[in-house]
């Protein structure tokens, strides 16, 4: 009687986990078109251009679609490539196949190129943003993408009422802009000031564009303005997420038509109406579907890869550390895929970050006087970090930003780039003791150097443990050993992840570790310039934010790099702000290093199935902000074949 | 017997309360909120400072900034009327999360508990009866080594060897065709062969302790004056061990069973996070993490909840098998 | 005849050390235990090389075995190979296999790096150390010698999960049988209490707590101070399985003869009801044990256990938790079996001892 119940309750059970499934159409693979690469579209779209529900692929196109050149050659239609994400929130996903803005920054991350937009214009001293979009753009329902949808993003900018907010980016002392659509296929922002860099945040990353791009005709229906049904904007947010609402018109190359299985797999499709063609005139993407998982623990992920059913990776594989790499080249015949090494573009990884806004006025006084920090610069084990982390693959250096970044292209900047690479990056113990010795930190009874207040020299050395970042906290320990040779006290103390983030925001820390990992100055300063309420300057960076209300001055060779930031801002020539923040490099030459560097210029293993093509071979994957692999074309990835039936 | 019960459910009304807050109350002592992790995840990905604005807003609107009562008042309001919130991470109602997953978690729970106690019991009242015999000493060998292995390490081994030798990748519930498919036979098929490792793993620690238990309950019964009594009145030895001794012993087992509950629900929380198992227990593991308050706090309840029926269950079918203890 | 030795006239603790001596598996686990406890408790003597310090020439070297013989005969002496290094082209990964032509002779006592006995005598003799790398069960990826890594980290291990365990044990048999004997309220009592502490899960305890203890206190400090707190909660299991014998035994005969006979309610606790649950009890304590340790390895697993450079059986279990290590470093999953040796014999050792405590057993 009681296994009766058990199995009605297993029935039960059974029908429960059997509801709540969207069921997709059938997936039947696109077979090569009959005319080969004269097709212009896909099959796909082609049959439904047929039966009536699609207009032909003329109207679809705008009048000026962007042409994209294939890394190796024009690719056949058709397939479904297999990804891997960690987070429901497919950031991951989205950095690589969600990225649909009005400019584009290039693949090769020396600037930016048109994307939605076909041009942008400053005028009036930086202080007005002319962009000009294209003629015929589509949402992916058909619909036209104008300005007006600029516009309907900006006034939910203003509406106090929805979660919106200028962004950043838009305001210039303290006042944010204005933006004009005189016509369908112009937008004019209007700033309080000169602002050279709005167009590099047009750009950057897949979040701006992603907030920007809202489909007004669609979303209107939800406004509690013009549909009184809805009293706030609650339902609003809902639909307006575009990682949960399939229904939601988009720019982007590909759609979300579904997310399955308790959430954890989501399925793309084809955008009809995308913006792209190759350099035949064919529409792109070449892909038809796109279909990822949900895995949230490491392991898996490698025990994924290495079966071979992930179709392309880009930045899971070398999130923690190279360790897997050698699993990754042994067993790609097994797996039936290829490695391509991209480069991390990290400048450190990661870089020792000294609190130059100790609370502590003592510590803070030692922190700021350059001999310190050269001092337990010298002391850092490169070469020991370089093998253990990275199997010797990256190169020993100071903490610098990217070698890609375009701050550095000019003769002048590469020379000075490799100076700052170098500087202060040897590993000589008895160097960096005579500088301590020098500032008159005398050692103890028990060799520990004493405080000029006559306390212990002891640094807490804060790091994520080692489960939450077995990399750093590796680094963090080899390098404690070292200091201790230097009779300094080393604690590491590991706080929970979002903790350290307060820590270091709040100014609650003695000395950190940082990926360093930057392309761009001018929309991410911090490493260089104490302007933001992060990285080695939370409590100065906060001041510069807020305007002077909170946070403490900066003064010193802070000051001089705040002003040369402000400096930069509002020069229109682009050439003489590279030149700018030449300067300030040389500051950091002369009164720094500011953060230790470790080691950087690091590989990126991507993993490439072998029936994909198309795929780069180099790249700069670290920052997240110049919008990689987004801005290497997957629209023009093909596959083979199909790549992996089901 | 039915005031027994009636009496233990009114008294579960107020445990549960207390329950519900003390958990909400815990899931705030770690500084910070959500809110703060997302702002630091941010900007560990984008380097993004501007966002923060934003989230000031989201923290307005989730009632982040209200004392903590307030939230658990909301909370509570809600849940009352079968709205246990939404979860910042998924960003959809903790409801619809839980109910996804929770065919799963049962499935497996279930199906180790049950291949937990009809393994252990035979095998204890077996190895009781045959005391210090070569069987006996093999199977305790196996119960160590089973109750003593560090199970999440044994379920990493296990899918990499199986990977590795025979080239099945065995990670999750179902293999890649099946995972979206309607129900047929074949994805039940499917499901099973996918269930015997996690199954198998999660019953390790449970099964060798289980069946030690079982054997020491046994052999402490076998040795009642009553059970000499029993054999002395010429009752068959099969007669005595388990019309008689079995009862008697599998009564500690049972209000175990009550305990276990909770682990129902967790599902051996470490082993399905390895393994990749679409249920409740890494879902609860990752919302602490995250400091997803509402998911996390229904989750918690859920777990007592079914904790609380399950000692009451346990009570109550202790009281059937031993009547002694029934008049209370 | 002797009347002292006679069975007749020997207590009950005499009579239970007299059973635990005749088994004789019980008393060999005791052995083991007792051998793991003094190679903790001197762990600086027995490793080799230090536990914390990274050596970067020798990373992830395998188990060096030891030979009696080699390219110039036999020795009686064992000889450690030496190694030869080997880059992969592609992934410039550097293996290591053993050099024929080379060997070192273990030396008994040698010198190797300083330390203090006991924390105070400073010495620099280990029981064993050897001319050239002599890393018998391989090393880590800092080069870290593995089994000076888990001797060191026995230490902690074994410590922990010993005080966890008293103190749940001493909390749980007396509310346990408190709640079971006196029924009524107090037993209703202890029940919710412990249906409220057993209601939480006890990951989301871990969590909160790691969280909110001081950054500045030292990992041993963390751990013990969670490890206390932990077995604070977990002594519900074993105050439910004392409440229920003792709610069976309650009623029982001898009891019952023994309550008319007037005795007291203390008498008859320590005297007819503790005693059947003796073995009860010791079950329980050296299922908890294991119970434990192996909680020490879950979190560490999560990341709230003993923090570098302090090492723990659980840490270099965690460490080991990878694809990479189980398919191309395998020895370094070799902490799996102390632990699960440890447990072993605890727990044969604590069915020796629950069959030794009960006397009146066949």
């Amino acid at each position: 009687m009681r296994f009766g119940y058990f199995l009605l309750v297993l029935c039960v059970i059974m029908a429960a986990s059997c509801s709540r499934q969207n069921t997709t159409a059938p997936y039947k693979p696109s077979s090569e078109f009959p005319n080969g690469l004269n097709a212009k579209e896909s099959p796909m779209l082609a049959e439904l251009v047929r039966k009536g529900e699609l207009p032909p692929f003329e109207s679809r196109l705008p009048a000026e679609p962007l042409v994209v050149k294939p890394f190796e050659r024009p690719g056949v239609y058709g397939g479904m490539l297999y990804m891997i994400h960690d987070s429901p929130d497919l950031a991951i996903l989205k950095i690589a196949i969600g990225y649909a803005p009005l400019l584009r920054w290039r693949s090769d991350s020396n600037g930016v190129e048109p994307g939605l937009a076909k041009s942008y214009e400053y005028r009036d001293g930086g202080r007005t943003l002319i962009i000009k979009l294209r003629k015929g753009l589509k949402w992916s329902d058909g619909y036209p993408y104008t300005s007006a949808d600029f516009k309907f993003y900006y006034d939910l900018c203003l509406d106090s009422r929805y979660k919106l907010r200028p962004p950043g980016w838009c305001i210039v002392n303290g006042r944010p802009m204005t933006v004009e659509t005189p016509d369908p296929l112009t937008i004019v922002m209007h700033f309080a000031g000169p602002n050279y860099f709005a167009h590099l945040q047009l750009a950057t990353g897949f979040w701006n564009p992603e907030e920007y791009n809202i489909p007004k005709h669609y979303m209107i229906k939800f406004h509690p303005d013009y549909n009184h049904r809805y009293k706030d904007f609650t339902e609003f947010d809902r639909k307006n997420l575009t990682h949960l609402n399939p229904n939601r018109p988009t720019m982007c190359p590909w759609r979300l038509v579904s997310i399955e299985s308790a959430g954890s797999k989501v399925v793309f499709e084809r955008n009809p109406y995308y913006y792209m063609t190759d350099t035949l005139g064919r529409q792109l993407p070449y892909i038809d579907r796109i279909e990822s998982t949900l895995i949230r623990d490491s392991q898996l992920r490698v025990l994924r890869m290495l079966a071979g059913e992930v179709d392309v990776e880009f930045r899971l594989i070398s999130l923690t550390d190279l360790t897997d790499l050698g699993l990754y080249m042994k067993g790609r015949s097994r797996g039936g895929y290829r490695i391509k090494l991209w480069q991390e573009g990290g400048g450190a990884m990661s870089a020792v970050v000294p609190n130059w806004d100790q609370k502590d006025p003592v510590l803070r006084r030692i922190i700021r006087d350059k001999r310190f920090r050269r001092a337990l610069s010298y002391a850092v084990p490169r070469e020991k970090i370089n093998l253990v982390v990275y199997r010797g693959m990256a190169v020993p250096q100071n903490s610098v930003i990217s070698a890609q970044s375009w701050h550095f292209r000019s003769p002048e900047g590469k020379r000075l780039y490799e100076q700052w690479r170098r500087a202060f990056s040897e590993y000589d113990i008895a160097r960096a003791n005579a500088l301590l010795d020098e500032m008159g930190l005398k050692r103890g009874a028990d060799g520990y150097r004493m405080r000029p207040d006559g306390r212990r020299l002891t640094l807490v050395f804060m790091v994520g443990s080692a489960s939450y970042s077995r990399r750093e906290n590796d680094e963090a320990v080899m390098i404690a050993n070292e200091w201790e040779k230097l009779g300094i006290k080393v604690i590491i103390s590991t706080p929970p992840g979002p903790e350290i983030a307060n820590r270091i925001r709040q100014g609650d820390y003695d000395i950190t570790m940082i990926g360093e990992s930057e392309m761009d100055l001018f929309t991410y300063p911090a490493w260089v310039f104490p302007v933001t309420n992060e990285y080695w300057h939370p409590l100065t960076g906060k001041w510069y934010e807020t305007g002077g209300k909170q946070g403490t001055p900066p003064d010193g060779p802070a000051e001089e790099l705040v002003d040369i930031f402000m400096r930069i801002k509002s020069e229109p020539d682009l050439e003489k702000c590279h030149k700018l923040v030449l300067d300030a490099i040389r500051l950091h030459l002369r009164e720094g290093p500011f953060t230790i560097g470790t080691v950087g210029g690091s590989p990126a293993p991507v993993l490439v199935k072998n029936y994909l093509h198309n795929v780069p071979n180099t790249g700069v994957l670290g920052p997240w902000a110049v919008s990689q692999p987004a801005a290497s074309y997957p629209e023009q990835f093909y596959l083979e074949n199909g790549g992996r039936q089901r | 017997m039915t005031n027994m019960i009636i009496r233990r459910l009114l008294l579960a009304v107020p445990t549960l309360i207390v329950i519900s807050m003390v958990s909400f109350f815990i899931i705030q002592l770690a500084p910070g909120d959500f809110l703060t992790q997302k702002i630091a995840e941010l900007e560990q990905r984008y380097g993004d400072a501007s966002s923060l604005a934003r989230v000031q807003e989201l923290r307005e609107r989730y009632g982040l900034d209200k004392p903590v009562y307030v939230q658990y008042g909301k909370w509570v309001w809600g849940a009352i009327h079968g709205n246990f919130g939404e979860s910042f991470r998924y960003e959809r109602e903790v409801s619809e999360l839980i109910w996804e997953r929770i065919g799963y978690t049962l499935v497996l729970s279930i199906g180790t508990l049950i291949f937990i106690y009809v393994v252990s019991i035979p095998l204890g009242i077996y190895s009781a009866t045959h005391n210090r015999s070569l069987p006996d000493r093999i199977l305790m060998l196996l119960c160590f080594l089973g109750m003593s292995m560090p199970t999440f390490l044994v379920a990493l081994t296990v899918i990499v060897v199986v990977f590795n030798t025979l080239g099945i990748p065995l990670f999750g519930l179902f293999s890649m065709q099946y995972e979206s498919a309607p129900w047929s036979w074949a994805k039940f098929v499917d499901l099973l062969k996918h269930l015997w490792i996690p199954v198998v793993v999660m019953s390790l620690n449970g099964a060798g302790g289980l069946v030690r238990i079982m054997r020491a309950n046994m052999l402490d019964v076998l040795g009642e004056p009553f059970v000499l009594a029993a054999r002395a009145k010429g009752l068959s030895e099969r007669a005595v061990v388990y019309r008689h001794a079995a009862r008697i012993a599998v009564n500690p087992v049972i209000s175990i069973l009550g305990m276990s509950l909770p682990s129902i629900v967790s599902g051996e929380t470490i082993i399905a996070i390895v393994l990749g198992l679409p249920t409740i227990g890494p879902l609860l593991f990752q919302s602490l993490q995250d400091q997803d308050m509402y998911l996390a706090g229904t989750l918690i309840l859920m777990t007592s909840t079914l904790l609380i029926i399950g000692n009451l269950l346990a009570d109550i079918v202790l009281a059937w098998a031993d009547p002694r203890i029934r008049y209370e | 005849m002797s009347k002292k030795t006679d069975v007749a006239y020997l207590n009950y603790r005499q009579l239970v050390w007299r059973r635990l001596r005749k088994n004789r598996l019980g008393m060999f686990c005791a052995a083991v235990l007792l051998v793991f406890y003094v190679i903790a408790g001197f762990a600086e003597f027995f490793a080799p090389y230090d536990y914390a310090e990274p050596n970067i020439t020798y990373r992830y070297v395998p188990p060096q075995v030891l030979r009696f013989r080699d390219s110039e005969g036999f020795h009686i002496r064992p000889r450690v190979m030496a190694l030869k290094e080997k880059a992969d082209p592609v992934t410039k990964e550097i293996a290591y296999t053993t050099d024929p032509s080379r060997s070192y002779p273990v030396r008994f006592f040698a010198r190797g790096y300083s330390y203090k006995l006991l924390g105070i005598f400073p010495s620099n003799i280990h029981l064993i150390g050897s001319d050239g790398p002599m890393y018998l069960l391989g090393t880590d990826r800092m080069g870290r010698d593995l089994l000076s890594r888990m001797i060191h980290g026995a230490r902690v291990s074994l410590t922990v999960g010993l005080i966890g365990v008293m103190l749940s044990i001493l909390i749980g048999s007396l509310l346990g049988t408190a709640s079971g004997y006196a029924g009524g309220w107090i037993d209703v009592g202890i029940q919710r209490l412990i249906e409220l502490l057993s209601a939480f899960p006890s990951i989301p305890l871990w969590m909160a707590l790691a969280a909110a203890l001081p950054p500045t206190w030292s990992s041993v400090q963390v751990y013990i101070g969670i490890t206390v707190i932990l077995s604070l909660l977990g002594w519900g299991g074993l105050a439910r399985q004392v409440r229920g014998r003792v709610l069976s035994l309650r009623e029982a005969d001898y009891v019952l003869a023994a309550r008319s006979a007037g005795a007291g309610h203390f008498h008859i606790i320590r005297k007819c009801l503790l005693p059947p649950c003796y073995g009860h009890i010791i079950v329980m304590a050296t299922l908890a044990i294991p119970g434990m340790i192996l909680g020490e390895t879950a979190l560490s697993f999560l990341g709230l256990g003993i923090r570098p450079p302090m090492t723990s059986w659980g840490v270099l279990l965690e460490e080991a938790q990878r694809v990479t290590v189980v398919l191309q470093y395998p020895w370094l999953l070799i902490p799996a079996i102390p632990v699960v040796l440890v447990v072993i014999c605890f727990n044969f050792l604590g069915d020796a001892l629950r069959d030794a405590a009960d006397p009146y057993s066949a």
